[in-house]
């Protein structure tokens, strides 16, 4: 199956010799692919998002357009611990301190590692915020950024960005000098 | 001579104009009896509370604060003013140094009159180790008393009558 737009993307399964893989070796073969997408994902992403100012659809246009952003909305992505529920916003990323632009996809991981942690009591972090998102960042979302080529953070201090996929992302800034 | 006195006229008037210009951009400063003015001047006041039930990938500012966040509407004719005015007997707000970690909103604390808003405060939501906490006021980083803010979200507690249902979440009343 392909998304469109996607070429031969990680979703599609291929056939060897036309023997279908079986599930496991199929799913190690996506995990491989998946990890070596990310310089893709990019430029797939940034592809993407010519076209789209192109064809107008980014409200790039003059007077009286209607913005991209409006049909997907502002409400940030988020973790509800009351009632165990992660609600995510598909359209937004997320620019970090190192100026890299963290993916939907990644937001969505930050906050389902809060479901996984079951968070009991956080407490006060001077670097985090709180323990939990300390907890969040440290163990899920820096080894699964490295593995997707996504930017990594040290901190939890990030601005929401309308962005044009789900995986769409940026590295971050070199240092300066 | 009329060319004289046009080029002087010009001349002043480029040379005062960009003072007025960076003048009019400069935030407005306060000190804890700027609140205290800005407070008597208020007709109304808005009050948001995120809470701690909600996480986000990052941390959350002024615009998911009042998005997200119950709110409470009182006005000056409301019997609750006196007491929020005793919340702000304890208020200490002073410039936060420019290299502090921006803080994780949960608070905020909205003036207005007819014309708009008058003062606006946004501040972090307090752990109870916590003596003082950052946050924003007048577009500038600040760290406040954690009692004040301590107040305020007692005096919303006590206050659930001022709730505002449209577009806050159910958990808030």
């Amino acid at each position: 199956m392909k998304c469109p737009g996607e070429g031969d993307g990680v979703f599609e399964n291929r056939k060897e010799n036309g023997v279908e893989p079986p599930p496991a070796a199929a799913f190690a073969e996506r995990g491989q692919r998946l990890a070596e997408r990310p310089a893709a994902a990019v430029a797939s992403g940034r592809q993407r998002e010519e076209r789209l100012v192109e064809s107008g659809r980014t409200g790039q246009r003059g007077m009286g357009h209607q913005p991209r952003e409006a049909a997907v909305g502002d409400s940030p992505t988020r973790f509800n611990t009351d009632l165990n529920q992660v609600e995510w916003n598909p359209g937004l990323g997320y620019r970090l301190t190192g100026g890299g632009i963290m993916s939907p996809a990644m937001a969505l991981i930050h906050e389902l590692a809060h479901g996984v942690n079951r968070i009991v009591f956080a407490q006060y972090d001077s670097d985090y915020g709180t323990t939990e998102e300390r907890r969040a960042i440290v163990t899920y979302d820096q080894a699964i950024a490295a593995l997707l080529g996504e930017p990594t953070r040290q901190d939890h201090n990030a601005q929401p960005v309308h962005v044009p996929t789900v995986l769409y992302h940026t590295p971050n800034l070199p240092p300066p000098g | 001579m009329k060319v004289f006195a046009l080029n002087a006229l010009l001349a002043v008037a480029l040379v005062a104009s960009p003072s007025r210009a960076v003048a009019s951009e400069e935030p407005p400063t306060f000190g804890s009896t700027d609140v205290a003015g800005a407070l008597r001047g208020a007709e109304v006041a808005e009050i948001y509370i995120l809470g701690r039930s909600s996480l986000f990938p990052g941390a959350p500012g002024p615009d998911t604060v009042r998005l997200l966040g119950c709110k409470y509407f009182l006005s000056r004719s409301s019997p609750a003013w006196a007491e929020l005015e005793a919340a702000f007997a304890g208020v200490d707000i002073r410039l936060a140094p420019a290299t502090t970690r921006p803080a994780e909103l949960g608070v905020a604390l909205i003036l207005g009159d007819r014309a708009g808003i008058v003062w606006e405060m946004y501040a972090e939501d307090p752990f109870p180790t916590q003596t003082a906490v950052r946050g924003f006021s007048q577009r500038r980083r600040v760290e406040m008393s954690a009692t004040f803010v301590r107040a305020l979200e007692a005096f919303a507690t006590r206050n659930r009558d001022y709730g505002v249902a449209d577009g806050a979440p159910r958990v808030c009343h």
